[in-house]
C-alpha cells in the first residue's frame, strides 16, 4: 500500500504525553485527520485519553474527514489556556 | 506598528498610543496579571507561556479583524507574552480604539474572552517547591 509522510507537531501537555515535540508520520495515502488521530492515539495512548483534543490541519481547524495529503502540517491541540 | 504581538519581552501597557489613531475618543486596555496563588503548601511564582506560534497569530489577526467589523471601532491591538511571565507582570494586553467608549469596552471585552477559549496558547505553573503544572482550562 502506498504511504504519504505527514508531520505532527505536539503542544502544551501534548508535548509531554508523546514525550516529543514533532515527528514524521506515514499514514495510507487517503487518509483522513480522524485516520491520522487514530494512528497517533494507538502509538500514543496518554494522548487517545486525552478529554477535549483538537486536530489543526495547516494551521486551521476543520473537519476529522478531511483528507490529509503527503507535507502536511497536523497538530495537536490540548484545551488551550491563553490569556 | 504590529497589530498583534507575540513577544518574550514584558509588555507594554499604554500599546494604543502606538496606533496613533487622534480620531478616537476612547482608549479601552485590558491588561491580564499573573495572581499570587497557594496551593498545597507551595506558591506560585510564574506562569511559563508557549503557543503555536503560526497559528496563533493568524487567529489572533482573525479576532482583531472580526472586532473592528462586530463592533464598529477603529482599531484594536493584542499583545501576548510568551515564555517565563512572573508575579504582577502582563502576560497579555489588549487594546481598542474607537469613537466612543461603549463600543470600546465591549470589543475589548469580547476580545479577550475569544483568545482566552480560541487561540492555541498554553500555560504552565511554576511553584516554589520547583513543580510545574499545566494549567486546566476547564
Amino acid at each position: 500500500m502506498r504511504k504519504i509522510e505527514i508531520n505532527v507537531r505536539f503542544f502544551g501537555p501534548a508535548r509531554e504525553w508523546a514525550g516529543r515535540d514533532e515527528m514524521k508520520l506515514d499514514a495510507p495515502t487517503a487518509a483522513t485527520l480522524g485516520a491520522v488521530a487514530g494512528i497517533l492515539s494507538e502509538k500514543y495512548p496518554r494522548l487517545g485519553q486525552a478529554v477535549g483534543i483538537r486536530l489543526a490541519l495547516n494551521q486551521a481547524f476543520v473537519p476529522l474527514s478531511t483528507c490529509v495529503k503527503s507535507g502536511d502540517e497536523v497538530a495537536i491541540i490540548p484545551p488551550v489556556s491563553g490569556g | 506598528m504590529d497589530k498583534i504581538i507575540l513577544t518574550r519581552d514584558p509588555l507594554d501597557a499604554n500599546i494604543a498610543s502606538t496606533l496613533h489613531r487622534y480620531d478616537a475618543g476612547a482608549v479601552a486596555t485590558f491588561a491580564g496579571t499573573v495572581r499570587a496563588e497557594d496551593a498545597c503548601n507551595r506558591q506560585l511564582l510564574a506562569l511559563d507561556y508557549e503557543a503555536y506560534e503560526e497559528m496563533a497569530i493568524a487567529m489572533l489577526t482573525n479576532i482583531c479583524k472580526r472586532a473592528i467589523e462586530q463592533f464598529a471601532v477603529l482599531d484594536a491591538i493584542i499583545a501576548h507574552r510568551l515564555g517565563r511571565v512572573k508575579l504582577g507582570e502582563a502576560s497579555i494586553v489588549v487594546a481598542v480604539v474607537s469613537a466612543h467608549r461603549v463600543e470600546a469596552f465591549d470589543a475589548c471585552r469580547w476580545i479577550v474572552d475569544q483568545v482566552k477559549t480560541d487561540v492555541p496558547i498554553w500555560k504552565k505553573d511554576v511553584w516554589s517547591d520547583g513543580s510545574t503544572s499545566w494549567v486546566d482550562p476547564s
